[in-house]
């Protein structure tokens, strides 16, 4: 009876390696009880941060005594080059040094503690910990830590500094008209640039920090009443479910929680830039910042939103509609080009105009390889040349991709290898995939272009067909946090009004809604004051 | 907020998927032929004959809907077995999975016939038959949803070529040929109705795609416009073929719809014979009705079975309807075969299923209701 098991909806349940299950995260809770106190002696809690920090050179230990009569021993624990020394050296150094020898020696010693944190260090961010552990974590993050001798409490004061390059332009989306200013590394300074453009209250974040040994930071951010609840919570779920080591980068937490691991389509977007971030939570999406990356995941994305450009809204409808639809054109470009050469060649000569034809034929004469083969070399040079292209920045990147393209491709048509019109057709293409404004849609593009290429030489203009079937049904499957990934074109019901914005974009006035694809609270974008027969107001925003 | 469960997969379609889906099973390859065979049995008044066959199928389809809609959420097994029992049910719904083999055996032959003659000369027609049936089994596989989202999208890629390509046959055309359009016999007619009324097989599938609507009640208005659609592409065809070729000149067609696209020619333009796309439009064709007939079919296979996710029957399908299709030795054989199996199996399961159902429900809920009455 196991053999039928898997006809019964009951999945026997998995244990993904990369998830936390219900009892780790019970266990884990278990363990957090068995914190490392710290004891009321300052030696005791000194040595045993010393102990943690064995060999790490880069962590300054500094001790000072504090009071009229230098009674009281103080030490504050920072890493070189992660927390700010001015801070330190000014409003809590300075103060507790100089300030503290006015305060009467009675009041003083009793009240040491309360005193410090509340009368003495004027920094805007301070806290009291319970636990070594989590005051190590705080001192790798760039806090300083302060032990007071007396005291089994430890404060925790906020100076954080880290190097970080200014806001600059993203260097992966840029446009014409529009900000420029890109993210940084810095995952605070990242939401900030998306609070200035949102200044709403219920521009919700929710710190976590993920990965075992990296405990990086990473911000959700919503718009609350306009996103979906069931949505958020499900993003927030998924991510506190991640068990991994370090999250070095924002595709670590996408590849972590995307719906189809398996499928070559990206379904979630990533941006540098904050405008488009902000557009996409007004949109109710969800936005989730990692830290040391520039680039910010938005979530769900349907292909519909890969194909916009945060161009599309400054610029007028019409120009904007037309590049909408010479993007889509690029997609089958750039997934059918070289297979139609391929089909049409070889298998249905009968289809060109007759002209056409005697012209491929005579410059296919001297050509010694079919056309498949013929196809392939020249794809196969074309990713060579791309790669080639991306390793070598600067100069020699650009020289190799010239010499790659113009050099080989004429040396290779007149030693007679392929035909002028392969090259043609292959240059097309690889232009073609360079529109798709989203480089991870346009990869995907890239591989099956070889999948179909590769029916198209076995089975001509049906192996094509066959091929668009194919990617048509994974595609048509696709969800992206429950979002199918072809909406609004397979489903004219309800998310009718979203094609408004898909191959032809109409002006602004006209779009009075918001795209409807994760089933919003606040429907109404847009409001014109327009009076009914009564004199009322029509359009008015209406909470739902 | 209601309740429908929007993450992760609920198993419901609207009701324009639940219409396009039976309007692509329909358009399957009866409209290939159905030119030629009207003009062969009745010359140009041919086209009363298909819309009173369009008529008549407005019936079943209205039956199946409302019974659906009085059972509503439950599924076909679960209805026929509360009518007229669970054995009963299970020799009809046989009877059922074997039209629609039948039908799927006829898709795909005809379908790998037609790819063999105008676009893949030497391949081998096995190579041309399996490898369609696994694309097929590949999107059955994705269970209602990504049948019906599939069925929706390709609609805009299969109109818009057909519109664009009639228009340019306009010059072609000679509308004389139509005439007389009232020589009407009404004996002839009637004998003609029954092989006619077949090329509207498919619309029993209905039975099994209502389940998955999401409001039953309102699916019937969509549903018969899909019936009128249908019918109206099949007068639209009828006349632009009987316009250029005339009425002895279709009779003597095969294929007269895939002849008419030898004939349009866009004057140099990039593309000189439009074979190639009407070509890639046919394959798209049968693909919906092969992937309509074999997703019933595993379905009804899985109810019967009584498991869940019936997915799993799909890949054994496949030997079952390759081999099917392969029986008959050439064309000719084909069409006589598919005459005799539509007669015994089209009828029970188009006709005689859906009435008997029909007529069982209604009489039983009026015998409830009256049970209802007396007893308050």
């Amino acid at each position: 009876m196991g053999l039928f098991n898997r006809f019964s909806k009951k999945k026997v349940g998995e244990k993904d390696s990369m998830k936390k299950e219900k009892s780790d995260i019970e266990k884990e809770k278990n363990n957090a009880e068995k914190k490392i106190s710290p004891s009321k002696c300052l030696e005791e809690n000194l040595k045993c941060m010393k102990e943690i920090f064995k060999d790490c050179e880069d962590v300054i230990f500094r001790d000072f005594k504090v009071g009229e009569r230098q009674s009281e021993e103080f030490v504050a624990i920072q890493i070189d080059g992660l927390a700010s020394k001015d801070i330190i050296n000014d409003y809590v150094l300075e103060p507790l040094m100089l300030e503290v020898r006015k305060i009467e020696p009675e009041d003083v010693k009793k009240k040491l503690f309360k005193i410090t944190k509340e009368g003495v260090i004027s920094t805007i961010e301070i806290k009291e910990v319970y636990d070594l552990q989590e005051a190590v974590v705080n001192i790798l993050s760039g806090e300083t830590a302060l032990l007071v001798n007396g005291y089994d409490k430890i404060l925790i004061i906020g100076s954080k500094g880290p190097p970080t390059r200014g806001v600059s332009q993203a260097e992966s989306e840029t446009v014409v008209r529009g900000p420029r200013d890109g993210f940084v590394e810095v995952s605070r300074f990242n939401s900030a640039l998306i609070r200035r453009r949102i200044r709403d209250p219920k521009l919700k974040l929710r710190n976590m920090q993920v990965g075992e040994r990296s405990k990086t930071d990473i911000a959700v951010l919503y718009i609350e009443d306009i996103a979906n609840p069931h949505l958020v919570k499900d993003i927030i779920r998924k991510i506190e479910k991640i068990k991994i080591d370090a999250i070095l980068e924002s595709s670590y937490i996408e590849q972590l929680i995307e719906d189809n691991h398996f499928s070559p389509f990206p379904q979630m977007q990533n941006t540098e830039r904050p405008d488009a971030a902000a557009s996409a939570l007004y949109e109710g999406r969800v936005v989730i910042i990692v830290d040391n990356t520039p680039f910010c995941i938005i979530a769900p994305a349907t292909m519909m939103t890969f194909l916009q450009s945060s161009e599309d809204f400054y610029q007028r409808w019409a120009i904007v509609s037309l590049s909408r639809m010479i993007r889509y054109l690029a997609i089958l470009i750039s997934l059918l080009g070289p297979s139609l050469y391929i089909a049409i060649v070889s298998y249905h000569p009968g289809l060109l105009p007759t002209r056409l034809a005697l012209y491929i034929g005579a410059s296919r004469i001297n050509v010694p390889f079919p056309a498949f083969i013929e196809a392939f070399i020249m794809e196969i040079t074309i990713e060579l040349l791309r790669e080639a292209g991306s390793r070598m920045s600067g100069p020699i990147g650009t020289t190799i991709s010239i010499v790659g393209g113009l050099v080989i491709g004429q040396a290779a048509v007149e030693a007679g290898i392929v035909s002028p019109l392969m090259v043609i057709v292959v240059a097309v293409t690889a232009i073609a995939s360079f529109m798709i404004p989203n480089y991870g849609f346009a990869s995907a593009f890239r591989i099956l272009r070889f999948v179909v290429m590769v029916l198209a030489s076995v089975l001509g203009l049906y192996g094509i067909m066959l091929g668009l079937i194919i990617i048509t049904t994974h595609l048509v499957k696709l969800t992206s946090f429950g979002v199918p990934y072809m909406t609004p074109f397979t489903t004219l019901g309800r998310t009718i009004s979203d094609l408004k914005d898909t191959v032809i974009k109409m002006p602004l006035i006209v779009m009075r809604e918001r795209q409807k694809l994760t089933r919003l609270q606040d429907k109404i974008r847009l409001s014109l004051e327009e009076e009914n027969g009564n004199g009322d107001d029509k359009n008015v925003r209406k909470k739902q | 907020m209601e309740m429908i469960k929007m993450y992760g997969k609920n198993n419901k379609i609207s009701n324009l998927q639940v219409a396009f889906l039976m309007g692509h099973t329909i358009i399957g390859v009866g409209i290939l032929s159905l030119p030629s065979t009207l003009a062969e049995v009745l010359g140009t008044s041919g086209w009363v004959a298909v819309v009173i066959a369009g008529a008549i199928a407005i019936i079943p389809v209205t039956m199946i809907s409302k019974l659906m809609a009085m059972y509503e959420g439950k599924n076909i097994f679960e209805i026929s077995s509360h009518i007229i029992g669970r054995p009963l049910t299970y020799v009809a719904l046989t009877l059922v999975i074997i039209d629609a083999l039948g039908q799927g055996a006829f898709v795909t032959r005809i379908f790998g016939e037609v790819i063999k003659m105008f676009l893949l000369f030497s391949t081998p027609l096995e190579v041309i038959l399996l490898t369609m049936l696994l694309t097929v089994v590949y999107t059955v596989r994705s269970e209602v949803e990504g049948v019906a989202r599939f069925s929706m999208i390709v609609i805009p890629f299969i109109v818009i070529p057909i519109l664009i390509m009639s228009t340019v046959l306009i010059p072609d055309l000679d509308f004389t040929n139509l005439l007389p359009i009232f020589k009407v016999n009404p004996v002839q007619i009637f004998n003609s109705i029954p092989s006619i009324f077949f090329s509207f097989g498919g619309i029993e599938l209905l039975l099994i795609y209502m389940y998955y609507s999401k409001n039953p009640k309102s699916a019937l208005k969509y549903n018969i416009g899909v019936v009128i659609a249908v019918t109206v592409l099949y007068l639209f065809s009828f006349f632009i073929s009987l316009a250029r070729f005339g009425e002895k000149g279709l009779a003597a067609q095969l294929w007269p719809l895939l002849s008419l696209s030898k004939a349009i020619q866009f004057p140099s333009a990039f593309i000189e014979n439009v074979e190639g796309i009407i070509m890639a439009i046919w394959v798209i064709i049968a693909f919906t009705t092969l992937m309509s007939t074999m997703f019933s079919m595993t379905v009804l296979l899985g109810k019967m079975c009584k498991v869940e996710e019936s997915k799993y029957f799909t890949l054994p399908l496949l030997p079952l309807i390759y081999f099917l299709s392969l029986i008959p030795g050439n064309v000719v054989l084909i069409y006589d075969f598919i005459q005799v199996f539509t007669y015994i199996f089209g009828t029970f399961a188009l006709l005689l299923y859906p009435t008997v159902l029909y007529t069982l429900a209604v009489l039983k809920r009026k015998g409830e209701a009256k049970k209802n009455e007396n007893t308050v």
